[in-house]
């Protein structure tokens, strides 16, 4: 007799527990492998287009995963700091952007048509880094650590480091592992 | 290894040292104390105290001899920030040394600002480095299941760092098989092209752990 997917019990811990040590190592990888940047801010943050897709296919369970992985991969990369609690929002709050686009406005993670890939490149690639550079450099701007005037070339540094990762990663990731994801009892 | 050390975070340290058997209730609240004091406090000297105290308990528990990555990154974030100040800030006060063709100059007021800002930078950074090396995972659960919270955060907290563990050996082994296989750095997009490798193999392979323990969840909550 087959189950609906829905009827079987939580497995929001399970999921949350490992999504947020798979960011951790994601975290880890992209601060550590490319050191071009300060803890976690960095030219080409490759966590970023993993964290677009854990937003689209887990919705607020990704969201809340990327949270907990990102202060975890401070944890473990020796980069933890009191402001590390509020820099893991700027990630939090771009990936939502994507989770918005693909979940709310009918954009198909899987890209199949041309406007799925016009949701990306504004939501992923644009607003998404758009929105957690504002939050992070203003964060640093406001406790005196970065200069007004360096914020606009910094910006574009992580907007034009974000934007090579997201399609290079983000595009054949949700492209092709969406079907495979949404085969698995992870998406209810 | 020595059997009397325990893990941190980041280190091993000897059971019997201060620094670990501090109730972690009060190295956090000190963490934290410490941490908005940098934040907040515009005072020089006091960052450069608190800057000088952290490295001084940090050599001394000897880290950058075992692992010097975090003290790396700290360096390279100095510069950075140091860059930042020097070549883009605007601060006008007391003599200029320096006018850039595109607008800004470094005079008295840019370097009182720079060395407060990387002095602040680095109380933080290192601060917090010093709490992760002498904090362990244990540590943090107990004091978790003591202050009773709810007990599907510290299962989430717990299955977190459990799959670290295996995911950084995955990590090792996946590497290991692309370079087997000649896939190697050929600039930035191909070392970009490696982690998405190495990041959606990471995630196929684990869809099955996270199978595994769901099943072993049901299986134990049925009994």
């Amino acid at each position: 007799m087959a189950i609906s997917k829905s009827k079987l019990p939580s497995n929001t811990f399970i999921l949350v527990g490992v999504l947020s040590g798979m960011v951790a190592v994601l975290d880890y990888i992209g601060v550590i492998g490319f050191p071009v940047g300060v803890f976690g801010v960095s030219a080409f943050y490759v966590g970023a287009a993993f964290y677009t897709a854990f937003a689209v296919w887990f919705k607020l369970k990704g969201l809340l995963a990327i949270y907990i992985g990102l202060l975890i991969g401070a944890l473990i990369s020796g980069t933890f700091t009191v402001f590390a609690f509020v820099l893991a929002l700027g990630n939090v709050l771009g990936a939502a952007v994507p989770f918005i686009f693909f979940n709310g406005l009918g954009f198909n993670p899987e890209l199949k048509r041309a406007r799925d890939y016009f949701g990306f490149v504004i939501s992923a690639t644009v607003l998404q880094n758009l929105i957690s550079a504002i939050w992070v450099l203003t964060g640093f701007y406001l406790v005196g650590i970065m200069p007004a005037e360096a914020a606009l070339l910094a910006s574009i540094g992580w907007i034009g480091g974000g934007i090579i990762v997201s399609i290079v990663i983000g595009i054949p990731l949700l492209k092709f592992t969406t079907p495979l994801i949404k085969k698995t009892t992870l998406i209810r | 290894m020595d059997i009397h050390k325990e893990p941190t975070f980041i280190f091993y340290l000897s059971k019997d040292s201060l620094f670990f058997k501090t109730p972690f209730f009060i190295k956090l609240i000190l963490f934290i104390i410490v941490g908005i004091l940098s934040l907040m406090y515009q005072n020089l000297i006091f960052l450069t105290i608190v800057s000088l105290l952290a490295l001084t308990a940090i050599f001394y528990l000897g880290l950058p001899f075992y692992n010097p990555k975090p003290l790396k990154l700290i360096m390279l974030s100095i510069i950075l920030f140091s860059l930042f100040w020097l070549l883009f800030s605007n601060v006008s006060g007391g003599d200029t040394y320096v006018n850039f063709f595109w607008g800004t100059s470094i005079s008295d007021a840019t370097l009182e600002k720079m060395f407060l800002s990387i002095t602040r930078w680095s109380s933080l950074a290192l601060v917090g480095l010093l709490f992760i090396s002498i904090t362990s995972e244990k540590q943090l659960s107990d004091f978790l299941i003591r202050i009773r919270a709810p007990q599907k955060a510290i299962l989430v907290l717990t299955i977190s760092f459990n799959t670290v563990t295996f995911l950084i050996e995955d990590v090792k082994n996946i590497e290991s098989s692309l370079s087997s296989r000649n896939i190697i750095n050929k600039g930035i997009l191909w070392k970009i092209k490696r982690i998405y490798l190495i990041g959606n193999t990471l995630l196929l392979s684990n869809i099955k752990r996270i199978d595994s323990l769901y099943q072993t969840y049901l299986f134990r909550s049925k009994s």
